[in-house]
């Protein structure tokens, strides 16, 4: 089996040899709203790892505050997603708080949308 | 996610919601008799008619938003499922019951009998409160500073209602008036400034950093206004225990400095997570948190200048109505989102955006009026208090005139909050909310 991993929009991919295409899963995560900011949770920074093996998905991710109660409707919009996928059979969001999330994580064009304003040294 | 206000910790809708919504329209309704009776701005704070008045704001209003609030933010705070969602409803009947009885009671020309069952139902609710807040935190594994301190502020509330119901039966039983006379500035002490004040602050600490996604703000401003606080109500009670005849000259300068320093606390709080945030331009509800808490220096200076009624006055219509206004509009979008949206998220991958966004269940113009008109109000009443101290310099017809207009105003600002709060829950919202994916063209670095 040939793995490549990658870094994709921020997400560190792991291609085992999926029946997915990696750029397609990452535009299933980026339908997945952050209902307060609007945002994404790619663009936000909140997905860590995405592992794909044969037709099984793994999404390691986190979120902006630990013990955000909304965990469980963004792992049913995440698995919801990716399970109507082609390729797509098995899906598995393991939510990590370690390391924990910064604002630094957002990507550029969450930035953008946020009317980003940089950090204080 | 910043949604930190429903889901898994999430108690059903109706628990908080109805607290809010009594809460919502015992505003509206204080401001709409303000209208229709000006005079009750700038007569003596013991009269009952003021003093119905003001349980309305606090008991009913701010308390009871307060207590709908605990019930949703000690769960998310503490990273634990409320002990008992259904004791919610003791706790909101026993205290809309108490409520009603104790303005009625003061309108009534405070009838003891009123106040007595009122101040015991009020008790009743906040001890049920607390019981399911506490069996809460012993299922938490860690308690950061930040629950800590809102729990401190639910142990003040209890004191509050414990204390208010001791001055009721005073009333009730003269022979305990002695005892109890002095307890007075304690319970607006410990219902203002702990209850109040710690709430909206370490809450505010939280919720605020989540909405302007601001991380790493320290806690050192915080502790410090709890710590100043404390010493607030420590010498308050103090002052109103020790044996009559003992002076306490001290008294009202220690608390006045903690005073000042609580406040100082909580505007450095507020601004080290501004400037750490990620995002400009805050929501208008947001915005009018942010107005509260601008205007909570206002009380300190009347305070300086040794208007104690009217920096209470301006606290309750400035810092808190505001700062409790912004917050029901974040809290109450969230639940109602949680209630209405979640179930529709991720059953159909296909309506990519379809679910509204919390900004689309908002009406920005009903936010800005909100802020703006309740600001309004608040100036119009206490300009009109300080002129109506100074009459050489006012007539009493132009003050009333001023508290009238201010009035009509706050009232405006609050009904529509109240409608803001229907719309959020019931309106037909859609969704603006265009996926743009794919909006990163990071560079890709491959190895394998």
């Amino acid at each position: 089996m040939n793995e490549i991993a990658r870094e994709r929009r921020g997400v560190h991919v792991v291609d085992l040899g999926g029946a997915a295409q990696p750029e397609q899963v990452l535009d299933a995560l980026g339908n997945v709203i952050d209902p307060e900011l609007g945002l994404d949770v790619v663009s936000l920074g909140l997905i860590y790892e995405l592992h794909l093996v044969d037709r099984a998905a793994t999404v390691v991710m986190t979120l902006t505050t630990p013990g955000c109660p909304l965990h469980e409707t963004i792992r049913r919009d995440v698995e919801g997603r990716l399970g109507k996928m082609e390729g797509v059979d098995v899906v598995d969001v393991q939510l990590v708080w370690e390391p924990a999330w910064t604002p630094a994580r957002i990507t550029p064009g969450g930035r953008e949308r946020l009317g980003w304003l940089p950090l204080e040294p | 996610m910043s949604g930190a206000l429903a889901g898994d910790n999430a108690v059903p809708f109706a628990v908080p919601f109805r607290f809010m919504a009594v809460g919502a329209l015992s505003l509206a309704g204080f401001w709409s008799a303000l209208a229709f009776q000006p005079a009750w701005a700038v007569a003596p704070a013991a009269h009952p008619a003021v003093l119905a008045l003001v349980h309305v704001l606090t008991l009913m209003f701010g308390a009871g938003v307060l207590m709908g609030a605990l019930h949703q933010l000690v769960p998310v705070l503490l990273v634990a499922k409320l002990h008992a969602p259904s004791w919610g409803g003791v706790t909101w009947a026993a205290a809309t019951a108490g409520g009603v009885l104790i303005v009625t009671g003061f309108a009534l020309g405070s009838r003891p009998s009123f106040l007595a069952v009122g101040g015991g139902l009020a008790l009743l609710a906040t001890t049920v409160l607390l019981a399911n807040l506490a069996l809460t935190a012993a299922k938490a594994t860690r308690i950061d500073t930040v629950a800590a301190t809102v729990l401190a502020a639910a142990v003040a509330l209890w004191l509050t209602m414990m204390l208010g119901l001791l001055i009721a039966l005073s009333r009730l039983l003269p022979a305990l008036a002695p005892a109890f006379a002095a307890v007075r500035p304690l319970h607006l002490t410990l219902g203002l400034l702990a209850a109040f004040g710690l709430a909206i602050a370490a809450a505010g600490h939280r919720l605020l950093a989540m909405f302007v996604l601001s991380h790493g703000a320290p806690l050192r401003w915080l502790r410090l206004m709890a710590g100043a606080v404390a010493t607030a109500v420590i010498v308050s009670a103090a002052a109103a225990w020790l044996p009559a005849g003992v002076p306490r000259p001290w008294a009202g300068p220690a608390v006045t400095l903690a005073i000042t320093v609580a406040a100082l606390a909580a505007v450095a709080d507020v601004r080290a997570i501004l400037v750490r945030r990620m995002r400009k331009r805050p929501d208008v509800a947001v915005s009018t948190f942010l107005l509260g808490a601008a205007l909570a220096l206002a009380p300190v200076v009347l305070l300086l200048l040794g208007r104690p009624h009217d920096a209470v006055a301006s606290t309750l219509l400035g810092p808190v109505s505001l700062a409790i206004a912004g917050m029901l509009v974040k809290i109450v979008g969230f639940l109602a989102w949680q209630h209405r949206y979640a179930p529709q998220v991720g059953r159909d991958p296909a309506s990519a955006g379809g679910v509204p966004m919390l900004a689309d269940m908002t009406v920005p113009l009903l936010g800005r009026l909100t802020a703006a008109g309740l600001t309004v109000g608040a100036f119009a009443v206490i300009l009109a208090r300080l002129a109506a101290a100074a009459p050489r310099y006012a007539p009493a017809s132009a003050t009333l005139t001023l508290v009238r207009s201010g009035a009509l105003v706050g009232a405006i600002a609050a009904w529509s909050l109240a409608a803001h709060l229907g719309w959020i829950v019931f309106g037909r919202h859609r969704s603006s909310h265009a996926v743009s994916v794919r909006d990163f063209a990071g560079a890709e670095t491959g190895t394998s």
